[in-house]
């Protein structure tokens, strides 16, 4: 019976106007009925465009009118080839090589999604990380505080105080201008779930020099000419978090490009962690000054490490010295890099990836 | 001679202690072999380059509120010039010019600001800003600031841009009265403070960054009355933003609470100083 009830105010509208002719027809007022079904077929051509509005009781039942766009289903759910997989073909549109070339790797490594990943897209994701990360193995750390050089060798206050620091994948280079580009481009500053709540009202201020999204020192949503790979900079700590959030969501006298001094790269091979731009860590500033030497601050600071071209001595522009800064901050000079931690991504074995205690005791292993 | 203790007499020494060596800030007669001005303690180098090279030096000055931040700018500006091996170069000409440099850097490399200025009349040169207002509210009560301001071919303002942006209008008022006192103190048409370059620098505006975007807007908006001044009584003027520090934090002392730089990284301080040099060129 359902199903025979119109289902549309329009499909109401044209069986008013026949039924009104048919009762006028029945009874004497036909005038009355010609007019009133005229009335309602005037209203159903004004309704035309507006065809597609359901009536309530209609809208599970998927009318004959066509959808509304979905958003797009995320990326996460749709990495998912059957298992066993056979060997792609090695198609440039395959979606885990675009995640790969967007730099996501972190997310097709992460322990859930890699497990429904084929083996050679896992690889693919593997190489591509060791590609764009050092391994920096997990232990202690020596964590002086900033006045360190000054206080006496016999202050108790001059101690260095050993951390334990959990094991992480760290950029080789710091994230480059085209980076970032793509990160506004992909809309960054719009996918408000890429933003703490608090911070709403004041992303709408994280514009470039011409009012657009960006950082600060571009113009009209671009990077300066020629500075594609130097260091992003002039965005605040808000925004080097929102682009890291990205990478994990569906979705001299100036600076050097980032893959420039790589004579000064450390071991395992991460360039520039000292010079040429200020980075952005996720630590507070003055997180291990002794309490009798506490330097206090308008606003809370964020730490920011390795020095940047402009600092003037060099002796602030070392791996232990520390300085800070607002975290609404976008400066000239300060830029960041990703780090991911170890327990973030499958680890490797035999090409297959580890599960449960195998990867913990993988881990273990690695950091020794 | 030397051999009986006895010293030749240099009858061109001799000669040269009778003809008194005048003193190219206060005009004070000083021997020829004197390092600072027995008067007004100004270096005597100056007024031997004007006699012996018959140039006569340009001199600037760089003044400002108490606290502007005269100490660390000029320390930072000495450093960097000596540094440079470009046109412009700093050559100190005596060991007091070393001192101020070395005062400063010192404390910088160490994340602290140096030691205030201390009040000491007796060396023109360390002339806090305290003096610079008492001889502008009260005219002559430093004779040779005064003179030193009426030789000097431009001048530095500064002016603390935390502080004007915060809405202090003391510091408005300060610089304001300062130009005032210039445009009186050489009110000549063609040679007076109306024709000579006049360099305003907002100081620490690392702590405003906005300020580096654009200085005669900031001072539009912070200091209305000072732009309104140099509107009227200048020609040749400009507004510049400086700042040596990236960040700054307060440390409590037992004697206080102790402003400390948290990195040091200069931006803009040749800026100011080469601008009055080009325009200082441009009135030859």
């Amino acid at each position: 019976m359902h199903r025979f009830l119109p289902h549309t105010v329009n499909h109401w509208l044209a069986a008013l106007a026949a039924l009104s002719l048919f009762a006028g027809w029945l009874t004497t007022y036909s005038t009355l009925g010609a007019a009133i079904a005229l009335t309602t077929l005037c209203i159903l051509a004004i309704r035309a465009p507006h065809s597609k509005l359901a009536l309530p009781w209609s809208r599970p039942r998927q009318p004959s009118t066509p959808p509304a766009p979905e958003p797009p289903a995320p990326v996460v759910q749709s990495v998912r080839p059957p298992r066993p997989k056979k060997a792609k073909s090695g198609a440039k549109d395959s979606l885990v090589e675009q995640m790969v070339d967007q730099g996501r790797v972190a997310l097709l490594l992460r322990p859930q999604i890699a497990a429904n990943l084929s083996d050679i897209d896992l690889q693919k994701a593997q190489d591509a990380l060791d590609n764009s990360m050092a391994m920096v193995p997990q232990g202690q750390v020596a964590m002086r505080p900033r006045c360190y050089e000054v206080l006496n060798g016999d202050t108790p206050d001059r101690a260095e105080r050993l951390i334990q620091v959990e094991g992480l994948f760290l950029d080789r280079y710091a994230v480059s201008n085209a980076q970032y580009l793509e990160f506004v481009s992909g809309g960054g500053y719009e996918q408000m779930s890429l933003w703490d709540e608090a911070l709403w009202p004041a992303v709408l201020t994280f514009v470039d020099r011409t009012g657009q999204p960006g950082p600060r020192f571009w113009e009209n949503g671009s990077f300066p000419e020629g500075k594609e790979d130097h260091p992003v900079v002039g965005i605040s700590w808000y925004e080097a978090c929102a682009y890291a959030a990205n990478l994990w969501s569906s979705g001299l006298n100036t600076t050097v490009p980032v893959h420039a001094l790589e004579r000064g790269a450390s071991a395992n091979g991460v360039v520039q962690l000292v010079d040429n731009v200020w980075e952005w860590t996720s630590t507070s500033f003055g997180a291990w000054e002794p309490p009798n030497r506490k330097i206090e601050t308008q606003t809370p600071l964020k730490s920011i490490r390795g020095g940047a071209f402009d600092s003037y001595f060099e002796m602030q522009v070392h791996s232990q010295f520390q300085s800070g800064e607002n975290p609404l901050a976008r400066k000239h000079n300060i830029g960041f890099r990703c780090a991911l931690g170890f327990c973030d991504v499958v680890q490797m074995t035999d090409g297959h990836p580890a599960h449960g205690n195998d990867q913990a005791a993988q881990l273990q292993e690695v950091s020794a | 001679m030397r051999a009986n203790g006895m010293l030749e007499l240099d009858s061109y020494r001799l000669a040269a202690y009778t003809v008194p060596s005048p003193c190219y800030i206060c005009g004070g007669g000083n021997n020829y072999d004197a390092e600072l001005c027995r008067h007004c303690h100004a270096p005597m180098a100056l007024a031997h380059q004007a006699m012996t090279q018959k140039i006569h030096p340009r001199m600037i000055a760089t003044i400002g509120p108490s606290g502007a931040g005269k100490t660390v700018y000029l320390g930072m500006l000495s450093d960097m010039l000596s540094r440079q091996d470009e046109a412009l170069q700093l050559l100190a000409r005596g060991a007091f010019s070393i001192r101020l440099q070395q005062h400063a850097m010192a404390a910088l490399s160490q994340c602290e600001f140096p030691e205030k200025t201390p009040n000491e009349p007796d060396r023109w040169h360390w002339m806090p800003g305290e003096s610079l207002i008492e001889e502008v509210d009260h005219p002559n009560t430093f004779p040779v600031i005064r003179a030193f301001l009426n030789k000097c071919s431009g001048i530095l303002v500064l002016i603390d841009a935390p502080r004007a942006e915060a809405g202090d209008n003391d510091e408005d008022f300060q610089t304001m009265k300062l130009m005032t006192y210039l445009c009186e103190l050489d009110a000549d048409d063609p040679t007076g403070w109306k024709n000579r370059p006049l360099a305003l620098v907002f100081t620490k505006a690392d702590q405003c960054e906005h300020c580096f975007d654009d200085p005669a807007a900031f001072a539009k908006r912070h200091t209305p009355g000072l732009v309104q001044q140099c509107r009227e009584r200048l020609k040749r003027y400009q507004f510049f933003a400086v700042g040596v520090a990236g960040a700054i934090g307060a440390r409590n002392e037992p004697h206080g609470r102790v402003l400390v730089p948290l990195r040091i990284e200069p931006r803009g301080i040749v800026d100011p100083f080469r601008w009055l040099l080009d325009e200082l060129d441009t009135m030859k």
